[in-house]
């Protein structure tokens, strides 16, 4: 095994709790986003535009359908001889086993898999992020300023400030205090949950966080705030552009609603930029004579014969004749029936809304239909 | 399922595209909005389990081995067998297919499979192979032909027996109305393909061969019932593609059978602008769409501006229309530029064909 100057750790056992039916049997990271995406291809793309060809995914939660879907990594060209992908999930040794306890407890229960690639730095990420973001940078900020941690952050609405982990930082970008989710934020400056390290302090500060038996095994609780306080060099890299975590179904919603605008911050067009995900093999999509389609993403596979507006279509997904599909967000192979009215709503992946049947409000709550659900009659927000 | 392996045959193609065989096999011309036509010839092959693909090739072949690549699209990345591309011997000499067969005869002999599938490339349908493996193995056959029952204008007709065996064909069958088409798809033991390739004959085909001697090797008729798409002129290219706006022929092609698989390229779904107008269009991923699309196939990574038109065409791969440019009746190759409130106009019978990369600036 040749040594690798910097490998990637990707946090992808999240359960998403607040997504309710989206994740019942699947993992935060495994969830559809942008017609063809699931939210996991944006960090493994990230990583391969970067130039990083080692990623150990570390799984948990409902791990099924993100494993298959990972599969060797080929859709990221991270089927590589030496390194690429590989999926990490809690496993057992003599002592026994239990699952990861938290995110630092998952990084060093693997600490085996990193040291295989004896590498300089460890990029530890999180699989449920929506961003496109060169690491390359991140790592060339992190060694002009000799830092021993480098936390990207972006500065989000002071309303928000409170439900993310808030840094204050010197002139010089160096980090002087973090407060995880504060109910008096000092900054508006959030960790965006990306953190490069380099392996060495890392690999100290992760043996010490596992001896304390009164750790939760978090870095955003733990392992920050254990540096900061013992004097290591923590710098904050300023990220700017795009950047969701995408939590709840409303910000799920938000999030599709957003690659919408005539240019969004998110440019999924740029093929210098690329996010790779694994394809379907669907035929092109398919508009037909009367239907009517504005301010819309449809991905391939899908046939309309209704009307579609400002709405995101998922491969294999069908509008009926009549059919009215308005900021909505229609999963891959659900059918809107004919006549059938769907407004602000989540329409999850096989559902039916059959004939004639109205869902969702124009105002309020998003309206979300399960995966494989049926709705014979009208469902209003 | 391992009784059966495939040959492409893409040399001595009678196939003439225009512009689009220009700098190109007809086995890597772009059709149906992602795909390219050997796709269809291959898929059905994967589908029916084959996993030893041969592919013959000659001239500009390069378009051909991008598109092909490892084989890994068609999952035939294979340890034991997968793809194989059998160049010609490079001497400027154009060699049969029997001859190039001859050169390549190892090929034959490393795969244990009992049968041989020869077929070009330039047939649009969804088949599957193992019913025509099924009914060669109850014929006894030596060659099993398919064919398909059309009422256009084709080149030649199968006249079958009442056994099914083809009693003779018809070169040129004006006169018929219900026509036996072949679709030059055959079906044989690869041992009596060997003996075939060591005869002493010719440059003929293996084609040729069979059908010259109907009357002492036993060929017998396998009819496809599906749709059916030779492309062998710039009028059918267009008829076929068009075809492909009837909701029964997509479905029947892409949806009812086996998937037809295609080299990917990671485009992004299509974005539609406030003021798109689409109707009956066929738009692949990776599309912008500011202006109006209607009865076209619009190709991944096509951009098209505000004002701008396309009606009853084909705008292949990257093309840009600008701005109140107007496309009608036209076929745009690759990567061809409109620029703004210029005209590409053709007729239903004879549409404009535009060469890969071209800038279109005529008013």
């Amino acid at each position: 095994m040749r040594s690798k100057r910097c490998i990637a750790m990707c946090l992808a056992g999240g359960e998403g709790r607040r997504l309710g039916p989206l994740t019942h049997h699947l993992a935060k990271p495994a969830v559809h986003f942008g017609g063809k995406y699931r939210i996991i291809d944006f960090t493994l793309s990230n990583c391969t535009n970067s130039g990083i060809d080692t990623v150990g995914v570390l799984t948990q939660y409902e791990p099924l359908v993100l494993n298959s879907y990972i599969g060797i990594g080929s859709a990221w060209d991270l089927d590589r001889k030496d390194g690429g992908v590989t999926v990490l999930p809690p496993f057992v040794e003599q002592q026994g086993g239990n699952w990861y306890k938290g995110t630092a407890n998952a990084i060093y229960r693997n600490m085996a898999f990193i040291e295989r690639y004896d590498p300089e730095y460890v990029l530890v990420i999180s699989g449920d992020h929506i961003y496109k973001m060169d690491y390359e940078r991140m790592l060339h900020f992190h060694r002009t300023r000799n830092a021993d941690a480098t936390i990207a952050v972006i500065q989000v609405d002071w309303k928000d400030a409170s439900r993310f982990g808030i840094l204050a930082t010197n002139e010089r970008d160096q980090v002087i205090d973090f407060a995880e989710k504060p109910a008096k934020p000092q900054s508006n400056l959030a960790s965006m949950g990306v953190y490069m390290f380099n392996w060495k302090t890392l690999k100290a500060y992760l043996q010490q966080d596992e001896a304390n038996k009164l750790s939760s095994n978090d870095f955003g609780k733990d392992i920050i705030p254990a540096m900061l306080f013992e004097g290591t060099r923590v710098f904050a890299y300023p990220f700017e552009g795009y950047w969701k975590d995408v939590g709840t179904i409303d910000s799920l919603w938000e999030a599709n609603m957003d690659l919408l605008a005539d240019e969004p911050t998110l440019d999924l067009f740029d093929d210098r930029w690329r996010i790779y995900s694994q394809n379907t093999y669907q035929p092109p999509q398919y508009i037909a004579p009367q239907a009517r389609v504005t301010r819309s993403m449809v991905n391939e596979g899908c046939t309309v014969y209704g009307e579609v507006d400002h709405s995101v279509l998922f491969y294999g997904s069908h509008v009926a004749p009549g059919a009215l599909v308005r900021d909505s967000v229609i999963m891959p192979n659900a059918v809107i029936g004919a006549g059938a009215v769907v407004i602000r709503a989540i329409v999850g992946e096989g559902a039916t809304v059959t004939d004639g049947c109205s869902i969702g409000h124009p105002t309020g709550d998003i309206t979300l239909i399960a995966s494989d659900q049926w709705v014979r009659k009208g469902v209003l927000a | 399922m391992k009784h059966m392996m495939g040959v492409i045959n893409c040399i001595q193609e009678r196939v003439d595209l225009g512009a689009l065989t220009a700098h190109r096999c007809v086995a890597a011309v772009p059709f149906g909005g992602r795909y390219r036509l050997i796709d269809f010839v291959l898929s059905n092959m994967v589908n029916s389990g084959i996993e030893d693909v041969a592919v013959l090739t000659e001239d500009n072949v390069r378009p051909l081995m991008d598109h092909l690549g490892s084989g890994k699209e068609w999952d035939l990345d294979r340890k034991r067998g997968g793809l194989f591309v059998l160049p010609s011997n490079g001497h400027g000499k154009r060699a049969s297919d029997i001859e190039q067969l001859r050169a390549h005869r190892d090929f034959f002999h490393r795969g244990t499979q009992e049968y041989v599938v020869i077929a070009r490339s330039h047939i649009v349908c969804n088949v599957d192979l193992r019913r025509v493996l099924h009914a060669h193995e109850q014929s006894g056959a030596d060659v099993t032909a398919l064919y398909y029952c059309t009422t256009e204008d084709v080149d030649a007709s199968f006249d079958i027996d009442a056994f099914g065996r083809i009693a003779a064909m018809h070169a040129s069958p004006k006169g018929l109305v219900l026509k036996n088409a072949p679709i030059d798809v055959y079906m044989m033991r690869k041992s009596w393909l060997l003996d075939v390739i060591d005869e002493p004959q010719g440059a003929i085909s293996v084609e040729q061969r069979i059908l010259e001697r109907l009357h002492d090797v036993r060929v017998y008729a396998y009819c496809v019932d599906a749709y059916v798409g030779i492309i062998d002129s710039i009028t059918s290219y267009y008829r076929h593609s068009m075809a492909l706006l009837q909701p029964d022929v997509l479905r029947e092609l892409f949806f009812r059978g086996a998937p037809i698989y295609t080299k990917v390229k990671d485009e992004p779904p299509t974005k539609y602008a406030d003021a798109s107008h689409v109707h009956n269009a066929l738009i692949a991923n990776g599309c912008i769409i500011n202006g109006c699309v209607e009865n076209s196939i619009i190709f991944r990574g096509v951009r098209i501006h505000a004002g701008a038109v396309v009606r009853n065409s084909i705008v292949m791969q990257n093309g840009e229309i600008s701005e109140h440019a107007h496309v009608q009746h036209a076929i745009l190759d690759k990567e061809v530029y409109v620029e703004a409130e210029h005209n590409v106009v053709g007729t239903a019978d004879a549409p404009h064909v535009v060469p890969k990369k071209k800038v279109h600036a005529i008013a």
